[in-house]
C-alpha cells in the first residue's frame, strides 16, 4: 500500500509543480541579490541571507529560511489536508477501503506519503540552492555565527543536519493536517484548518504576554536550525524543537487514528 | 442470499439500499445485527470477506490524472491478493471484457460517462471475485451498453459468480434476476425468488371487436368476467388453460384479436407492499 501511495504522489503533476515553485523562489531572490550586490544587513531578513554574498555554501540554508515562514507550511498543509479528505472528495476512498485495505494501513501509507513529500521538498530546495549558490556566489570558507570559521566540509554537514531538522519541524504541522483530513470530506477545508492553526501559532509567538506558552507552540523552534551553524553547535533549542514536534505528532496522529478507524464512510 | 443467485435489490431513492450496501462493505457501522459475507462475519473478518468481493457503489471513481490501465493497476496493487506477475494480463483481459480495449493511455478525466461505468466494472472484475455487489450498474449506459451488461451478468452467473444488483429499473431486474428483495423506508418489505413474486394473477385479457357477443358467451359460463371497454374484456381463469378459453370464444364466433395472460409485474408487487407510487 505504501508503494501504491508513493506512486500516486510521484505521478501527480501537482507534487512536482509545488517542489519546483519552492525551489525556484530562493533562486530568484538570490539572483536579485547577486545582480544588485545588496544583501540584507546582518540580523535583518531571512536568516543567513546576509551572509550569502560572502559564501554561496550558505545559500541552501538561506533558501530554506526563505521558504520556511510561509511557503513550506502552505505546501505541507495542502498535501497533508489532501491525504484522506482528497480521496473522499474524489470518491476513491470507498474503493480503497473495500478493495480491501485496512483503515490503519491506509492511514500509515498516507503518513509516509506526507513525510516523503516534506523531505523530498526540503532536499530539492537545498540541492537547487546549492547549485545556484555555487554558481552565483562561489565557495569560500565562511564566518560562522560565532567568531570561528567553518570549512566547506563542516558547512555541508551542518546543512545536512539543518535539512533533517527542518523536515522534522514540518511533521507536527503535517500531523495536524492529516488529522483535519480525517474529519472532513473537503481537502480544502482540511488544508485551511491546518493553515489556521499555523497562523495562530505564528501570531501567538509574537504577541506580548504569551511568553509562558510560546515554548509549546508548534512553530516556535522552527527557525532555530541556524543554531546548527554555530561553532560549537547550540543544541538547547534544537533539542526542544525536536521534542515539540514529537509531542504534536503523538497527539494529532492518535486523534486521526481514533477518528478514522470508527467513522462511517459516506463518501 | 444463496451462492449463484443473480439477486436484485429494489427500492425507491431514500429507501436505504445504498446505506445497506455500504454496511455490507464495512463502510458504515450498523448499530445492531450482524452481516456475513462468503461465510465470514464482517465485524471480525472484514478483510477476508471483502477479498472475494468486487464492488461498484454510487458510481465508479478514479484518479483523473492517470490512465484507465494505471488506475486498475493502482487498485490491484492496493490490496494483498493482486499478484503482480499476472496483473497486466488480468487488466488487459478485463478491459476487453467490458469493451474498453481500444482506449489507449488517455487519462480518465477524458472518459465519457459510459466509459467510466465500464472501467468501474472492470475494476470490480479484476480479481475474478466470487461475488459482485453492484449499485445501479446500468447507470449512464446506452441501450446497447445495457444489453451487453445484461449478457455479461448472465455469463458471470453461469461461471459461478454470485451477483447482487441494486436498481430502480424494475423491468431490468424482472428480466434477469433469479431472486429479488424490495426495500422501503429502511425495511425489506418483500424477498423471494422472482418467479414466485411474479406469479400469475389468474386473469386473462381478451381484445376483440365482438365484445357484446363475448359477454353473452361468458354469461352462461362458470368464469367471472369484467367488461373493460368496447374492445376488451377480462376473464378470471384461475389455473385453467387459456387455450381452452380461446377455443370456446372462437367457436362462439367471437373474433379474438389478442389474448394476454396477465402477470404481476414487480411494479405491482412493489406498490402493493409499500402502498406508495414512489417508484422511479
Amino acid at each position: 500500500m505504501i508503494r501504491v501511495e508513493l506512486s500516486k504522489l510521484l505521478r501527480r503533476p501537482r507534487t512536482w509543480v509545488t517542489i519546483a515553485l519552492l525551489s525556484g523562489l530562493p533562486v530568484i531572490v538570490g539572483a536579485f541579490i547577486k545582480a544588485s550586490g545588496l544583501a540584507p544587513r546582518p540580523g535583518e531578513g531571512p536568516a543567513l541571507l546576509s551572509e550569502v554574498l560572502n559564501n554561496g555554501l550558505l545559500f541552501p540554508a538561506a533558501a530554506l529560511a526563505i521558504i520556511l515562514p510561509l511557503f513550506l507550511p502552505i505546501a505541507v498543509s495542502v498535501i497533508g489536508g489532501d491525504t484522506i479528505a482528497g480521496e473522499a472528495a474524489n470518491g476513491t476512498l470507498r474503493y480503497l477501503l473495500t478493495r480491501p485495505v485496512p483503515r490503519a494501513r491506509l492511514l500509515v501509507a498516507k503518513l509516509v506519503t506526507v513525510t516523503v513529500f516534506i523531505f523530498l521538498a526540503v532536499i530539492m530546495v537545498a540541492v537547487v540552492a546549492f547549485i545556484a549558490g555555487v554558481f552565483l556566489f562561489g565557495i569560500k570558507p565562511l564566518s560562522s555565527l560565532s567568531a570561528t570559521a567553518l570549512t566547506p566540509a563542516e558547512t555541508t554537514i551542518r546543512t545536512i543536519m539543518a535539512i533533517l531538522y527542518i523536515g522534522w519541524s514540518m511533521l507536527g504541522l503535517g500531523a495536524i493536517a492529516v488529522m483535519a483530513s480525517t474529519r472532513t470530506d473537503s481537502p480544502l477545508a482540511a488544508s485551511l484548518a491546518t493553515l489556521a492553526a499555523f497562523v495562530a501559532s505564528q501570531v501567538l509567538d509574537l504577541v506580548e504576554g504569551t511568553r509562558a506558552i510560546r515554548p509549546y507552540l508548534p512553530t516556535h523552534y522552527w527557525l532555530d536550525f541556524v543554531d546548527l551553524y554555530r561553532d560549537p553547535i547550540l543544541w538547547r533549542d534544537v533539542e526542544r524543537g525536536l521534542l515539540v514536534q514529537l509531542v504534536y505528532m503523538a497527539i494529532f496522529l492518535s486523534s486521526a487514528w481514533a477518528n478514522f478507524s470508527t467513522k462511517d464512510i459516506t463518501s | 442470499m444463496r451462492e449463484g443467485d443473480l439477486f436484485g435489490f429494489l427500492g425507491p431513492n431514500g429507501a436505504g439500499k445504498t446505506t445497506t450496501i455500504r454496511m455490507l462493505l464495512g463502510l458504515i457501522h450498523p448499530t445492531r445485527g450482524s452481516i456475513q459475507i462468503l461465510g465470514q462475519d464482517i465485524k471480525h473478518h472484514l478483510q477476508e470477506a471483502l477479498n472475494g468481493v468486487g464492488t461498484m457503489v454510487e458510481g465508479p471513481a478514479f484518479y483523473p490524472f492517470l490512465s484507465g490501465e494505471r488506475n486498475l493497476a493502482i487498485f490491484d496493487g492496493a490490496g494483498t491478493d493482486g499478484p503482480k506477475d499476472t496483473r497486466l494480463k488480468r487488466i488487459r483481459t478485463v478491459m476487453e471484457r467490458v469493451g474498453l480495449d481500444h482506449v489507449n493511455d488517455r487519462p480518465v478525466k477524458a472518459y465519457s460517462l459510459g466509459m467510466r461505468q465500464r472501467l468501474g466494472l472492470a475494476s470490480a472484475l479484476l480479481r475474478k471475485p466470487r461475488m459482485l455487489i453492484l449499485d445501479e450498474p446500468t447507470n449512464g449506459l446506452d441501450a446497447q451498453g445495457i444489453h451487453e451488461l445484461r449478457t455479461m451478468f448472465v455469463e458471470l452467473v453461469s461461471e459461478g459468480t454470485t451477483i447482487m444488483l441494486s436498481s430502480h429499473l424494475l423491468a431490468e431486474v424482472e428480466l434477469i434476476c433469479t431472486h429479488a428483495a424490495m426495500m422501503s423506508n429502511g425495511r425489506v418489505v418483500a424477498q423471494d425468488d422472482v418467479a414466485s413474486l411474479l406469479s400469475n394473477t389468474g386473469w386473462v385479457r381478451v381484445s376483440t371487436p365482438d365484445v357484446d357477443l363475448a359477454v353473452r358467451t361468458l354469461q352462461d359460463g362458470p368464469f367471472a368476467y369484467e367488461r373493460v371497454d368496447d374492445q376488451s374484456v377480462r376473464i378470471e381463469l384461475g389455473d385453467r388453460p387459456s387455450e381452452l378459453l380461446n377455443k370456446a370464444l372462437v367457436q362462439s364466433d367471437v373474433r379474438v384479436r389478442e389474448l394476454v395472460v396477465e402477470r404481476r409485474t414487480l411494479e405491482d408487487v412493489f406498490l402493493e407492499r409499500t402502498g406508495s407510487s414512489d417508484i422511479h
